[in-house]
């Protein structure tokens, strides 16, 4: 028995080995070290490998000696793309330093066979900038093992003289992720209201009719959501059937702006994400015996204060993991905000997506992405940790 | 509660019924009521190499995607059918990741990392990052198949001297075969409706159909593009039927009882 339960442990590893091989090569680690990126320094510390090394002896305190100067000049003659990386690395953190990299590099090629003590007068003279220890203490801080600057910029901080400071005058991304959260959860409380009638009227049918009704569930959940998409644009564009059935139907005199705004978003989103909180929820009601239906009645208790009091309790359990999921999945969203979205409507994603192709800034990318799965984390553990042992314990 | 359930019946299938009388509009305009009916998109359709182009790449790719992932999807869900309860929950936790991790994160890194290694921009990139996304679900799918199927037939084959792989091929395939079939299905749907990896592991030369699509309902929506989002969803429909009707067939055939 021994052995044969070894050989069973060995043949699952077997047999599971090609998939999760598979993965580790292909999805867990570019992950991993996409999100690296966002606190790598190895862009900068490649392209100024011998300023990179200087920078690790120097203190921090005043103007580094002259020989990183004379270091920095070599570097920056070295190689041809030295510049243009580190200036746009550089400007990042501090607008202006692409021009002070570009005019050091003019300066390094006379500056070639110069002393050190010349070539940090050079490098003044090409800009005064050089000869302030703030540069310098820029340069040695992105050239360390690694750097919290792109952590601390996705989430509107910075490192000011004293301390980790917050810019709450030109906050950028934390309102964007307040409004991924925001519109994630209006999309749950919609589907948590437009699915509960659902999930019932499946639970409560015969297993005929639930079958067939969970299919009207089901193939909506596997269209192409472009195709759904693209039905949602004609429903809703101003001279779509939405607006002139409102018109006729005298709600109102005009076409309203019914999409490419937060309205379409979140309708659209939730037919996306109906699917996924109908189906644990008819799961949950399905679970309720149904002798407490019949006890709640023989007590007296009239139809809306049993569901209230008896019921919605017991399925709290099937709302929360539905509701959970759709929220989940709401707040990594890309395609939907993309489509049918104004300017004010993208959210995290939509920015991971735009400083990944349209501003090459990977690290910024990267630092927004590990943001959004640490905060996907943390509302994974609550859930697990906290809430559902105590949906449980309530109910 | 029935008329409320109705009433969100309608706001999920009502609007996909509008693109029937769109795509086969006489006119050029997306609007309803239609000026007439014909069938001239279609006819467009069917006779622009970009939207045919898009096709023939979405199938290529999903047809290649679906094979390794229905290879490696069924063969991870016998070995995590086979582990402890506990290190099961595990397995199938690591296995469902990419289907819960945002898809743009996933598409940024493999883009950087498909780059990095040589793939960038080939159809074989898209490949590989649709068998990451498309797997998992034959993993799900199979395991389900799984779930009915009785574990002493196989110790059974075994006594009567099958060596294992011939106990797989002739007892345990034919009866999990609607659930590798059911997993095949929603890989090769995953791979062909994808459209947030192609977004940036696809390039100018390998387009697929979600691409023009995506393309085409953000630049200039036409006609044509009604016609394609039918198309899919008449795919789409068909495919989810017939999982059903496979999943039926499971559940009455049942394989052995589950003692």
């Amino acid at each position: 028995m021994g052995a044969m339960s070894r050989s069973g442990v060995w043949g699952s590893i077997l047999l599971v080995a090609p998939l999760f091989l598979f993965l580790a090569a292909f999805y867990f680690y570019p992950i991993a070290a996409f999100l690296f990126r966002g606190v790598s320094t190895a862009e900068i510390t490649q392209v100024i490998p011998a300023t990179s090394q200087e920078m690790r002896g120097w203190d921090g305190e005043g103007l580094p000696p002259d020989g990183a100067f004379a270091t920095l000049v070599a570097d920056l003659n070295a190689s041809s793309q030295a510049a243009a990386i580190l200036g746009r690395r550089l400007n990042a953190l501090d607008p202006g330093m692409r021009s002070v990299v570009r005019k050091a590099t003019g300066a390094a090629r006379e500056l070639a066979d110069a002393t050190p003590a010349d070539a940090k007068a050079g490098l003044i003279a090409a800009d005064p900038i050089w000869g302030e220890p703030a540069t310098w203490r820029l340069i040695h801080r992105e050239t360390g093992p690694v750097t919290p600057t792109f952590m601390l910029a996705a989430m509107d901080m910075e490192r000011g003289a004293e301390g980790i400071e917050t810019r709450n005058d030109e906050a950028v991304f934390r309102p964007i992720f307040l409004r991924t959260l925001v519109i994630s959860l209006s999309v749950t409380l919609l589907c948590v209201i437009a699915g509960y009638p659902v999930a019932w009227v499946i639970a409560k049918a015969s297993p005929g009719t639930a079958a067939w009704l969970m299919l009207l569930v089901l193939v909506p959940f596997w269209l192409s959501i472009l195709a759904r998409t693209a039905a949602w644009v004609i429903v809703l564009q101003g001279t779509g059937p939405l607006n002139q059935f409102l018109i006729w139907a005298g709600v109102i005199d005009a076409p309203v702006q019914l999409i490419f705004n937060r309205l379409g978003v979140v309708l659209v989103m939730v037919h996306v994400m109906l699917p996924f909180l109908v189906l644990p929820l008819v799961n949950s009601i399905r679970a309720i015996p149904r002798s407490y239906f019949q006890a709640a009645a023989n007590l007296g208790a009239p139809p809306v204060k049993a569901f209230l009091l008896v019921i919605l309790p017991l399925t709290l359990p099937g709302v929360w993991a539905g509701g959970f999921i759709v929220f989940i999945l709401s707040i990594g969203y890309y395609i939907t905000p993309a489509l049918v979205g104004g300017p004010g409507d993208q959210m995290i994603s939509s920015f991971i997506a735009f400083y990944t192709n349209q501003s090459v800034n990977w690290s910024l990318a990267s630092a927004l992405s590990a943001w959004l799965l640490a905060i996907m984390l943390v509302l994974v553990m609550v859930s697990q940790r906290l809430v559902t042992p105590m949906i449980k314990k309530a109910t | 509660m029935r008329f409320l359930a109705a009433l969100v019946f309608l706001f999920m299938l009502l609007p996909l019924l509008v693109l029937i009388p769109v795509s086969l509009t006489s006119g050029t305009l997306l609007v309803l009521p239609t000026p007439g009916y014909s069938l001239r998109w279609y006819e467009d359709v069917i006779h622009n190499p970009i939207w045919l182009n898009g096709l023939r790449n979405s199938l290529l790719i999903a047809a290649m995607s679906t094979a390794v992932s229905l290879v490696l999807g069924t063969a991870a869900a016998i070995g995590i059918w086979r582990m402890a309860p506990r290190s099961r929950g595990l397995a199938l936790a690591v296995v469902s990741m990419p289907i819960v991790t945002p898809a743009v994160i996933a598409a940024v890194a493999m883009f950087i990392f498909h780059a990095a290694i040589g793939l960038g921009g080939s159809m074989a990139s898209i490949v590989v990052g649709h068998i990451t996304i498309s797997a998992p679900f034959v993993v799900i799918a199979v395991l389900a198949s799984l779930d009915v199927f009785d574990r002493r037939l196989m110790l059974a084959a075994a006594s009567l001297g099958a060596s294992p792989s011939r106990a797989f091929v002739h007892v345990m395939l034919p009866i999990i075969a609607p659930g590798v079939l059911s997993g095949a299905i929603f890989a090769f749907l995953t791979s062909f409706d994808e459209i947030v990896l192609v977004l940036f592991l696809g390039s100018p030369s390998v387009r697929t159909l979600p691409q023009e699509l995506f393309s085409g309902i953000r630049e200039q929506m036409s006609p044509s593009v009604t016609v394609v989002a039918n198309l899919l969803i008449v795919v789409a429909t068909a495919a989810i039927v017939s999982v059903e009707l496979l999943r039926r067939r499971t559940a009455s055939a049942g394989g052995p009882s589950k003692e």
